[in-house]
């Protein structure tokens, strides 16, 4: 625990900070007589200007700045405010973005005398249109949209009825039954209408 | 570049301490290390007990501490003051870790390598019967007498720095001299008795 000093010994201190004993005044060295002796106010003196000068000594290192800390330090609001301005910023762009365009028609970009518009045009246009078509489709599933040729048309000769020469057969019946008669071959054949006999080859 | 360092030397302590938030925060404490850290080193050395390479170390550390700390600092108010309050702290908190984990607490030890004996004014052994004599003082009584006496600070600036009472810092003072001057009474030519009449 400190000890309080009186008013006397305050005095003492600051003159024994502020002067030499002979810069004192005929009270002052009363005052300090009755503590201390010229000497030891002198010595008093002394130390305490010449604890001033102690530095004076002294060498100190450079200034080593570490990056890491050095660095420009950004304030915690500073930091908010930077990130609500971002927001801010995104969603009003975001609003931009969302605007018609028919709003914007009418605005006047630029004044200029010469104005180029650069318009994409088309040589060639390839249209779609559905027709309805008939579609023929063989035997051989394969699809043509011409019908089907009849065989003149494709060339087959069609083989005419064969007539038999039943005048130059001379078949002859050798019973009572079909199974005796020659001509039987011939009856399955028979055209009824033109009365000749069709021959299957 | 010149110009910038002009601009930089001309501004106050205070300016400076607010040019530490902007991009030549640097240049600012860097200039404030040139006014300032011969008077913190004598401090730290002193208050170390002379272990002059952990004085050095603690320089560079409170420098990197008002860089981070300095918006803390209230422009008000002068910078010296607010500076030496973190110094103080730093050795506060060095005083507080155990013995072996710092230097030598031993008073003793200091007064071995003292050369009491030499009873002259030769200002060489006088400084450095002085340097010894601040070492060993206790630690509250040898913070008051340093940033009074060497650092220069007012009686009132101490208080605050030291978180005492005006009568306290007068009163630490009083008695700090005076130790101090019993262990340099070799150097008194006259060395007559007592040095002090008073209690």
């Amino acid at each position: 625990m400190d000890k309080f000093i009186n008013e006397q010994e305050q005095q003492i201190l600051e003159l024994v900070e502020t002067k030499t004993f002979s810069e004192l005044s005929d009270e002052e060295r009363i005052l300090v007589l009755k503590h201390l002796t010229q000497k030891e106010f002198d010595l008093q003196h002394r130390l305490i200007h010449e604890t001033k000068s102690l530095t004076e000594e002294l060498h100190p290192k450079p200034l080593v700045l570490n990056e890491k800390k050095s660095g420009l330090v950004i304030p915690l609001y500073q930091a908010i405010i930077g990130v609500a301005a971002s927001l801010i910023i995104s969603f009003l762009l975001f609003q931009a973005k969302q605007s018609p365009i028919s709003e914007s028609k009418n605005v006047e970009l630029a004044i200029a005398d010469t104005v180029y518009i650069e318009k994409q045009v088309l040589d060639t246009v390839i249209k779609y249109e559905y027709v309805d078509r008939i579609v023929f489709v063989d035997a051989e599933n394969k699809v043509s949209e011409n019908a089907p040729k009849t065989p003149n048309q494709q060339g087959i000769t069609i083989a005419q009825p064969f007539v038999a020469p039943l005048d130059e057969l001379k078949l002859q019946n050798k019973g009572l039954t079909l199974v005796n008669d020659e001509t039987y071959s011939l009856v399955s054949e028979m055209n009824v209408e033109s009365g000749s006999y069709l021959l299957e080859k | 570049m010149s110009i910038f360092r002009k601009e930089i030397q001309s501004l106050k302590d205070e300016e400076l301490v607010k040019q530490l938030s902007t991009r030549r925060s640097n240049e600012a404490l860097t200039e404030l290390h040139a006014r300032y850290s011969k008077k913190v080193l004598g401090f730290f050395i002193y208050m170390l007990k002379e272990d002059k390479d952990k004085a050095h170390d603690f320089v560079q550390e409170l420098f990197m501490r008002i860089l981070e700390k300095h918006h803390q600092f209230n422009p008000e108010r002068k910078f010296s003051p607010w500076m030496f309050a973190i110094a103080s702290n730093l050795c506060k908190t060095e005083f507080r870790k155990p013995i072996n984990q710092r230097i030598s607490d031993d008073v003793n030890e200091l007064d071995e390598h003292a050369e009491w004996s030499e009873n002259n004014f030769d200002k060489i052994e006088f400084r450095k019967a002085l340097k010894q004599a601040i070492s060993s003082l206790e630690a509250h009584h040898r913070e008051t007498f340093i940033l009074r006496y060497m650092e220069e600070l007012s009686i009132k600036e101490i208080a605050v720095i030291t978180d005492v009472s005006d009568g306290t810092v007068k009163s630490r003072l009083f008695y700090a001299t005076k130790i101090i001057t019993e262990r340099l009474k070799e150097f008194n030519p006259s060395n007559e008795g007592s040095l002090f009449k008073m209690n």
